[in-house]
């Protein structure tokens, strides 16, 4: 087992699925029946995790995590074909992101967990993507079918956080990888709602045409150990499909996770690959 | 962050001035939101040797602009020319520069905004060529002032105290000014004059490369560019009395009506070319303050 193997670093930015994610998982885990992920000590406080559980169970929207929240999953855990790892998954707001891109400085809690971490699971969500379109194309294919606007415009102004998604994912991938000192760490991007997803046939394909240049960085950083999945805590999109969701069960029963060969697997499966040894 | 290059050249100084600059990187932090200084890129682009591009023009020749696009291209599909994009120190400082162009940023008229003194600098890149072998560039991003300054007359070691150290450069000739029969004739001296500054200049390292870069090759007609195939050979001519190697390029990074660059790949390669095997530079030369790959990896 690598050193500390249960310490996940959980990244992503406001609205990426973090903690759905992990509502989803603590319903999962809680479920005798699955045997992939369970409970090796019962002890300790839940709280957290249920009021996050209990959102995802209830089709509820996970509410945002507060910036000095010091919640996440901090259990023992038996995993199948792994054993027993002690998880330690702390629940980072994605603001903490937004402070390190905008303000240039590392948060505590967010450093800590970075520093301290065995792998990252990296949480991109399909329709928060910020994408790095060209103005000449949009407005070559808009020409004769959109009357130009009269007026000057006053010019926009750049924030750091109208960067795309790419160049904020390698700004943080290069300081979390430098502030870490371990010579391996693992790195999954993890698309959720992957079932928003259409016309791809895994999330390694979809990283590959929506962040090939954070595909490439992992790829090619010698420290590096990385996959891609893609999650769906919900098993559809809500409030749309609920009825359907109701119908299949409980979160066990509809969450699920594909991984980069496009396979489904259980939930827990990216932690589980984080962990592995 | 400052840019004052004399003080990151002193070379008495052994470069204690450039990693007294790289503390001006926010702490913890291992990439800028900014363009880098040298002294700051030396610290930040690891141990690996790094290849330093000097693209020397005056104003609105184009330099940012190709630098903009070359990201965007990277950014859209992970590569271009072969190479794919593995690392940056700089890519918030890059989507500053490329946003004015994109979607985002909801604007009629793409542009790129001129580059200002207190934003000078050097913009980092991490690649990968096709076997895999990673290369670190550094790639200048310098008021076109300063270039107008050489022509005037002020050395190039003057404005440029880092000269000894930059592996190629990139003498931009702006296609937008040959384009018109009244500015062709100054656009063709100014790169010219430049190329003579590059051939004065002493502290320039002997196997340096040279391009002569052709931007905005789309305003010119058919004429314009016959016109131009012989000014090139000329401007080669001098570009050869300081690289016998020295190649062109012609590149469109925005050009007009067309939604993508193009020609920037052959940038990129170029970028990557494997340093100069047939210079010899004289003993004397040979410390290791004044080449450029050393001094990155001492």
């Amino acid at each position: 087992m690598r050193d500390n193997a249960g310490a996940v670093a959980l990244l992503g930015f406001p609205r990426t699925g973090k903690s759905t994610f992990l509502g989803a998982l603590w319903q999962f885990i809680q479920d005798d029946v699955n045997g992939s992920i369970r409970e090796s000590n019962t002890a300790g406080d839940r709280a957290y995790l249920q009021l996050l559980g209990e959102a995802v169970a209830q089709y509820s929207t996970v509410a945002r995590t507060e910036l000095d929240s010091d919640g996440g999953m901090h259990l023992r855990v038996d995993l199948a074909d792994i054993g027993e790892v002690n998880l330690a998954v702390p629940d980072i707001a994605g603001e903490a992101l937004g402070v390190l891109i905008e303000n240039r400085s590392w948060p505590n809690a967010l450093l800590a967990n970075v520093q301290s971490a065995s792998a990252i699971l990296l949480f991109l969500h399909p329709d928060e993507m910020v994408n790095p379109g060209r103005a000449a194309e949009a407005l070559l294919l808009m020409e004769g079918h959109v009357a130009p606007r009269e007026g000057a415009t006053s010019p926009a102004v750049f924030e750091a956080r109208r960067a795309c998604t790419s160049a904020c994912l390698l700004d943080v991938l290069e300081n979390a990888l430098a502030s870490n000192s371990a010579r391996s760490i693992r790195v999954a991007l993890v698309v959720s709602a992957w079932d928003l997803v259409d016309g791809v046939a895994s999330p390694t394909e979809w990283a590959m045409r929506e962040v090939p240049a954070v595909m490439n960085f992992l790829r090619f950083h010698d420290r590096i150990t990385y996959t891609a999945f893609g999650v769906s805590a919900q098993g559809g999109a809500l409030p749309e499909r609920l009825d359907e969701l109701i119908a299949l069960g409980s979160v066990s029963e509809r969450a699920y996770a594909i991984d980069g060969e496009g396979r489904r697997v259980p939930i827990s499966a990216p932690i589980a690959w984080a962990v592995a040894p | 962050m400052s840019t004052n290059d004399d003080d990151l050249f002193d070379e008495n100084q052994d470069g204690d001035a450039g990693r007294e600059r790289a503390a001006n990187v926010p702490r913890g932090l291992s990439t800028s939101a900014e363009a880098l200084s040298l002294g700051e890129a030396q610290v930040l682009s690891g141990a690996r040797g790094v290849t330093l591009a000097l693209f020397m023009g005056e104003v609105s020749t184009g330099k940012s602009t190709l630098l903009v696009e070359m990201w965007t291209d990277f950014m859209l599909d992970g590569a271009l020319g072969g190479y794919r994009l593995a690392g940056t120190s700089s890519s918030l400082a890059f989507e500053r520069r490329a946003f004015l162009s994109r979607n985002e940023s909801d604007t009629d008229e793409p542009e790129t905004e001129r580059t200002r003194a207190e934003e000078e600098g050097w913009l980092h890149l991490r690649v990968a060529d096709p076997t895999g072998g990673l290369r670190d560039l550094l790639l200048s991003d310098l008021p076109g002032e300063r270039f107008k300054r050489v022509r005037e007359g002020t050395h190039m070691e003057t404005e440029f105290p880092f000269l000894s150290r930059v592996d190629c450069f990139f003498v931009v000739v702006d296609g937008g000014g040959f384009a018109s029969p009244l500015t062709r004739e100054v656009t063709v001296n100014r790169s010219q004059r430049l190329l003579q500054a590059l051939g004065r200049s002493e502290s320039r390292h002997p196997t340096a490369r040279v391009c002569v870069l052709l931007t905005k090759v789309d305003a010119l007609d058919q004429a314009a560019l016959d016109l131009y195939e012989l000014r090139e050979a000329q401007l080669m001519t001098l570009a050869k009395k300081v690289d016998p190697q020295a190649t062109a390029l012609r590149l469109a990074a925005r050009p007009a009506g067309a939604p993508e660059p193009v020609g920037l790949d052959g940038l990129v390669v170029e970028l990557c070319r494997p340093p100069r095997r047939d210079a010899r530079a004289p003993l004397a030369q040979l410390t290791p303050s004044r080449r450029s790959m050393d001094w990155f990896t001492r």
